[in-house]
């Protein structure tokens, strides 16, 4: 009796509790896809300096106040490409993980019908076997 | 009932003073299912299904390989084997149906598993917030819901427990075999129904959860039977409660570790371009080493919470934030900077200190490679510049008065140079000092009082040292074959407490437990038990604490009888002494005060040192574990700082460097009468309190120390109420001292600090005669030493008490009579040639006079 009750406890948690527990693990992973490749924050500070290399120019310096600005506006040029290139490496890791996941929420919605064909099929090719 | 039926009465549960057994069922709730799949198979079954599939079908995919690519094989195979191949051939179809069959219930036997931790990691706590995982943490935890559960089945909590897997764990940490749970079980009479059990109520959502150290209170406050059988094997129910947590929370780790989807687990990789918006650090590099994504443990965190959160909101304000964690050395300052540095590095920080990068300055790496003051201070402003550029450092200084000293030693002031830094938003320091240090150097200067912050780190507890402990066993068990009790490492924390005086007790603790394993292998042994760690304390102080064994056990029942070898007559001060030091050896005495204390009352020459001298000699086996202090030195205004030392000058203490020199022993205060009120004073704290403060603040423990008090106040009295009687006659000691107090020569309240006030009587003749035979037996004993066998004679005897006998200055000037009475004689003879090695030596009454 317990096992039956175990079964149906089973399948229900295998549609309700469960898509919460993947939709909780997918958002993980899509979380740390996205930190890890900083795109939030690179996308914010996209036209900021390279780390945070600048001069300043002008009177009172000895580099030249155009010099400057050519400068700074190149360090802003390199961030600008770095940043960028990152944030579509990173978008394109997410939408790996996006199509992965998709894929793992069907294949999880029919989980329970693969195993019965998968069982019922390798039963029949046993017996195939045996006759 | 379905899952969200269990949810929803979760949510609903209320909980009130106590829980009943209804309340505790819902409780439980939460778990059910995961609850009924163990009672169907238990978990390690479960597992082993689980192998065996995963095996099965490796093996059938080789095999279907095999069948798949023989096809074709040349014939030049022998016999045997072709005919194996065709086998698997013609079985090919049949293998991979089996593979795909096998494949079948591997992924149920995971589906069903994923089923199971669904609910089991519902009490798994995280740093960081996971979407639809409640924080609220449940009012049981899964281990004690499984037992609860399994106790309402049984309807026998007791039984519940030691089924459990790790109910069992605990009986383990605890030296408990099967055998002993079989035969208890076997004999046992009664039981305790689940209904019975009581738990506290769950106050607010920031409790803690029921666990299993929870149920094992409940249920060994209920059967005494079991806790019967338990304490004959020496655990006290408080051992299995302690002993289960630790299981459970180690359970409750290794369950966060396996979880390696959560956010806490993922998050953990540093990640690319956090750092790209800020100044590189470059200068600063080769002095400094980035700690901030150093590894921490859950439990680290844990204990230095209150410290971290106040660091962290220091270092998020606007400006002038700097922090001084004040703490002793291995207090634990840099756990709080690595709890802050875990916290930055996950990202669960304040936002203005997200981002940034903690960075440990060696100073004194730093020093060595400045060579003068203009060096050490162009390269100091650089790297702070950098620093201030760079736009997100946290410089952490270590022993930063030292770095000020040092500074200074160049010519620098280093406080000036990094005042405008300390000033700056984007730029802080996290600065650390012991408490003598900080009040000698930081606290008097007032710019140093206005940048920074001061927070004080707290010394763990024993409670919070026994966690740190716990997890060091484990790390040390997986490097040695060594298992340990938890009874052991209580005897750890609890021993360094008590009898090591000196240093922060984590560290201390740690220390013990470093040096326990290599004893314990030396012993061949690979369990380490509470006696280990007894027998380790007990080598390195000298104080005996562990079981009373055989010969110690008769030198205490005996204790009267073996100081009455030195001692003569005193029989009520010899009682009162051998009764307290039993009960102190038992170890039922208050622990926070001085191991015994006593004032020894009397007239000169009676006996109050010898018999400080005969305690000294038979509890810690020399005579030389006597700190002697003359108190009648101590009479001036300056005894106070002759004694605990001077923070002017810096000068230490008399009393407080012998204690720290040796804090176990005998501590004999002669004369203790003359000494100052102030001092008076002093030893009414240590004999109350068992420590003092020295002159930086910092105790100094006598807690494990006798402290003899010798006074000859109130001996004229002593004196007078005998006149005409038998030095025997016991005398009324409260007229004695009521005399003393009214005199003004000590406090009431000094007197009643003392464990006992022993009057010492004036000795008779005869005990005068007795103090010769002694002292003459011990003359003896040295010339035995050189060949020479003395006769001790009635002659002998009679001269000694001729010239010795004195009552007023009691045993004194018999010493001084058999010095210049015998001991001249015999000397005589030795040089003359008269006593040579070999001989026998009986002195006439003519040659003693």
């Amino acid at each position: 009796m317990a096992f039956v009750q175990v079964l149906s406890f089973y399948i229900l948690w295998h549609y309700t509790k469960a898509w919460q527990d993947l939709f909780r693990i997918i958002s993980n992973y899509l979380w740390f896809v996205s930190n890890y490749f900083s795109i939030g924050l690179l996308w914010r500070t996209l036209f900021d300096p390279w780390r945070r290399m600048s001069i300043v120019g002008g009177k009172g310096s000895k580099d030249s106040f155009v010099g400057a600005i050519l400068i700074n506006t190149f360090m802003r040029a390199v961030g600008f490409l770095i940043r960028t290139v990152t944030i579509l490496g990173g978008l394109f890791v997410l939408l790996i993980a996006v199509s992965l996941s998709c894929i793992l929420i069907l294949a999880w919605a029919f989980l329970p019908v693969i195993v019965f064909i998968l069982f019922f099929a390798g039963l029949g090719q046993i017996l195939k076997g045996v006759m | 009932m379905n899952c969200h039926e269990y949810t929803n009465k979760y949510k609903n549960f209320k909980t009130t003073k106590t829980m009943n057994p209804d309340e505790m069922k819902k409780a439980i709730d939460i778990y059910y299912p995961a609850l009924v799949l163990d009672s169907v198979m238990g978990r390690k079954s479960r597992e082993h299904v689980t192998e065996g599939l995963e095996i099965t079908s490796v093996a059938l995919v080789v095999l279907a390989f095999v069948a798949i690519g023989s096809k074709g094989v040349s014939l030049s195979l022998p016999p045997d084997v072709l005919f194996l191949l065709n086998l698997l051939q013609n079985w090919g179809p049949g293998i991979s149906g089996l593979l795909m069959v096998v494949i079948s219930f591997w992924i149920f036997a995971s589906m069903i598993q994923a089923f199971y931790n669904s609910y089991r990691f519902i009490a798994v706590q995280n740093v960081l917030p996971e979407s639809g995982l409640s924080l609220q943490k449940p009012a049981v935890t899964f281990e004690a819901a499984s037992v609860l559960y399994d106790a309402f089945r049984y309807d026998d909590v007791t039984e519940a427990f030691v089924r459990s897997r790790l109910g069992r764990q605990a009986f383990v940490r605890t030296g408990v075999g099967r055998d002993f749970l079989n035969t208890f079980f076997s004999n046992r009479v009664g039981h305790v129904s689940a209904s019975l059990l009581s738990f506290p109520k769950k106050v607010d959502e920031d409790s803690e959860p029921i666990g299993l150290g929870d149920v094992a209170r409940a249920f060994l406050s209920l059967d005494q039977e079991f806790i019967r059988a338990l304490s004959i094997r020496n655990i006290s129910p408080k051992d299995l409660a302690g002993a289960s947590e630790w299981v459970e929370r180690e359970e409750l780790s290794s369950l966060a570790r396996d979880r390696f989807w959560s956010k806490d687990a993922l998050g953990r990789a540093p990640g690319i371009g956090k750092q790209w918006s800020y100044g590189g650090a470059y200068h600063l590099e080769r002095f400094a080493e980035d700690v901030t994504d150093s590894p921490i443990s859950y439990e680290d965190l844990r204990v230095r919470k209150l410290e971290q959160d106040q660091l962290e909101a220091v270092l998020a304000r606007s400006g002038e934030a700097n922090a001084i964690l004040v703490a002793d050395e291995g207090a634990g300052a840099m756990d709080v900077v690595s709890g802050l540095a875990f916290r930055i590095s996950q990202g669960v920080v304040l936002p203005s200190l997200e981002h940034d990068r903690i960075y440990l300055f060696d100073t004194n790496a730093f020093i060595a490679a400045v060579k003068n003051k203009a060096a050490f201070e162009s390269e100091l402003l650089h790297i702070l510049n950098q620093a201030v550029r760079a736009g997100n450092i946290i410089l952490v200084i270590k022993d930063f008065p030292d770095f000020i000293e040092s500074a200074k030693s160049l010519g620098s002031d280093i406080v000036s140079l990094l005042d405008p830094y300390l000033a700056s938003p984007v730029f802080q320091v996290i600065a650390m000092a012991n408490p003598g240090a900080f009040h000698q150097i930081l606290e008097v200067d007032s710019k140093i009082l206005h940048r920074f912050e001061k927070i004080l780190v707290k010394e763990s507890d024993v409670a919070q040292t026994l966690k740190l402990l716990e997890h060091r066993a484990l790390i040390e068990e997986s490097k040695s074959d060594v298992f340990f009790t938890y009874q052991s490492l209580v005897a750890v924390a609890e021993g360094a407490r008590r009898y090591f005086s000196e240093g922060v007790l984590s560290d201390k603790s740690l220390h013990l437990l470093d040096e326990l394993v290599p004893a314990v292998q030396s012993k061949g042994k690979k369990v380490v038990e509470r006696s280990d760690v007894l027998a380790i304390i007990e080598g390195k102080t000298g104080i005996k604490i562990g079981t009373v064994m055989e010969g110690e056990r008769d030198t205490l029942l005996r204790l009267e009888e073996i100081l009455h070898e030195r001692i003569v007559g005193q029989d009520e001060a010899i009682k009162a002494i051998s009764n307290s030091m039993r009960r102190s050896r038992s170890d039922i005495t208050n622990p926070e005060r001085p191991t015994g204390s006593f004032l020894f009352l009397g007239p000169t020459g009676v006996g109050k040192t010898e018999t400080t001298k005969a305690l000294a000699a038979t509890f810690f086996g020399k005579e030389e574990s006597i700190i002697r202090l003359d108190m009648s030195e101590y009479q001036t205004d300056d005894s106070m700082t002759r004694l605990i030392g001077s923070f002017a000058g810096g000068k230490p203490g008399v009393l407080s460097s012998k204690l720290r020199e040796q804090p176990y022993g005998v501590l004999l205060l002669d004369e203790f009468e003359k000494t100052s009120k102030d001092v008076l004073n002093l030893f009414l704290q240590i004999l109350d309190e068992g420590f003092f403060s020295d002159m930086t603040g910092k105790r100094v423990n006598a807690r494990n120390l006798i402290i003899i008090a010798t006074s000859n106040a109130g001996s004229d009295l002593i004196w007078k109420m005998l006149e005409g009687k038998s030095p025997d006659q016991s005398l009324n000691k409260d007229v004695i001292i009521d005399q003393i107090i009214s005199r003004g020569i000590f406090r009431p309240e000094l007197l009643n600090r003392f464990d006992g006030v022993i009057l010492f009587h004036p000795l008779s003749v005869e005990h005068l005669q007795k103090i010769a035979g002694l002292m003459l037996k011990k003359l003896q004993k040295r010339l035995t030493e050189k060949g020479i066998e003395l006769v001790i004679n009635d002659a002998l005897m009679k001269a000694v008490m001729a010239a010795g006998t004195d009552p007023q200055f009691g045993a004194r000037p018999m010493n001084r009579a058999i010095q210049e009475k015998v001991e001249q004689a015999i000397a005589h003879k030795i040089i003359s040639g008269e006593a040579k090695p070999g001989s026998r030596l009986e002195l006439t009454e003519a040659e003693l006079v």
